[in-house]
């Protein structure tokens, strides 16, 4: 078969471009622990309805010593909590909830980066072993007040 | 390269392609995402003996996280240990893929004594012969908490009791949790539906291994 050089060309441009992408989510998902949402409903926390930790409301509760989660709720155009605590070296699990539309979930310096879409759980797990402060926005435009959503973690030296 | 053999070569191509594409969007094959790993505990049972974690595992592990002045979730629990039970009755050699014991969050109320009593009073844990288990606080907040994920609290100042979430949780034979459920009915029904999945990946055997791994790639959880 017979095959225009540029043709011919194009088409090895764009398999590479597979093989380029290809190898650019394999390394992000198997090294650099970043993942797509996708566990999704099935690691919700334990929480009784209507409880103190309803996940329904945003909150944060420490499972043991070192050891956080966190339960988020989104919504145009705040997080709820926007604010959270923690000490140096703490392993934080974040589950993230829409309650309107698609929004983002990015978490400066760090691997966390979520879509959080509305009926989904979005889940993540960082250690923050560095005091600071880190800065989380939303990163999926989700309208005018967009700029807005954000908050801030808090990692206090112990 | 001849014209049948490049049709050849297509016909590979795309039935590999449709298989995948059925397998990852069809999920013939179905498992439970790896939520966390486990951490070892060491704790004493009901009759002040030893039970060490992983030592005691057994290819599916399900932890009742329940302190036995807590009624409305013993009572809860128990339901939820009875429909297993129910649910798995025509698996073979369910003793052997299934351990079941149930922890404390709360030694302070719950000491020896005190889980001797429950253990008499609960039916479900005499017909299974599951361990009622407990530990030191800090033990217990890195087993279940830190470990498998169950919120348990010191006691609030003025308070005798730990905060704590009921609740159960599943975990595999490597040690990863692989589901948690809270004592409401839609967990109910989760833990119903999961168990078989479960007992279907930790029994496969040879290439079947692959695939439920390949599950695992694939991201092929219950909808």
């Amino acid at each position: 078969m017979h095959i225009d050089k540029y043709e011919r060309n194009w088409i090895r441009l764009a398999g590479g471009m597979l093989v380029v992408f290809l190898l650019a989510l394999t390394v992000s998902a198997f090294f650099l622990g970043i993942q797509l949402p996708g566990i999704a409903d099935h690691a919700t926390p334990v929480a009784a309805a209507g409880g103190e930790f309803d996940v329904n409301r945003g909150w944060v509760r420490e499972l043991a010593p070192g050891r956080y989660e966190v339960n988020m709720r989104a919504r145009v155009w705040a997080f709820e909590p926007n604010e959270i605590r923690i000490p140096a070296g703490s392993t934080v699990t974040f589950y993230i909830h829409s309650d309107d539309i698609i929004h983002g979930f990015k978490i400066q310096d760090t691997t966390v980066s979520l879509m959080v879409f509305p009926d989904v759980t979005a889940m993540a797990t960082y250690t923050f072993e560095k005091p600071g402060e880190y800065p989380f926005v939303c990163h999926e435009y989700c309208g005018a007040g967009h700029h807005f959503m954000s908050g801030r973690i808090i990692v206090e030296a112990l | 390269m001849g014209r049948g053999v490049k049709i050849a070569v297509a016909v590979i191509i795309g039935l590999v392609v449709v298989a995948v594409g059925y397998f990852a969007i069809g999920r013939p094959i179905q498992v439970l995402p790896r939520i966390q790993t486990t951490i070892p505990f060491e704790m004493s049972d009901q009759n002040g003996d030893l039970y060490r974690y992983p030592d005691r595992a057994r290819p599916m592990n399900l932890y009742v996280v329940v302190a036995t002045w807590d009624d409305e979730a013993v009572a809860r629990a128990e339901q939820m240990l009875e429909r297993v039970y129910a649910e798995l009755r025509e698996q073979e050699n369910i003793d052997e893929l299934l351990e079941i014991a149930w922890i404390s969050p709360d030694p302070a109320n719950d000491d020896i004594e005190s889980l001797r009593a429950a253990s008499a009073r609960i039916p479900i844990l005499q017909a299974t012969g599951a361990p009622l288990l407990t530990a030191a606080p800090t033990v217990v907040r890195l087993a279940v908490g830190a470990g498998m994920g169950i919120y348990v609290s010191p006691p609030a100042e003025g308070q005798t009791r730990v905060a704590y979430e009921p609740g159960l949780v599943l975990v595999d034979n490597v040690g990863y949790v692989r589901g948690r459920y809270s004592l409401n009915e839609a967990d109910e029904r989760r833990l119903v539906r999961d168990l078989p999945l479960l007992v279907a990946e930790v029994t496969a055997e040879g290439s079947e291994k692959a695939l439920y791994e390949a599950a695992h790639l694939f991201l092929c959880y219950p909808r």
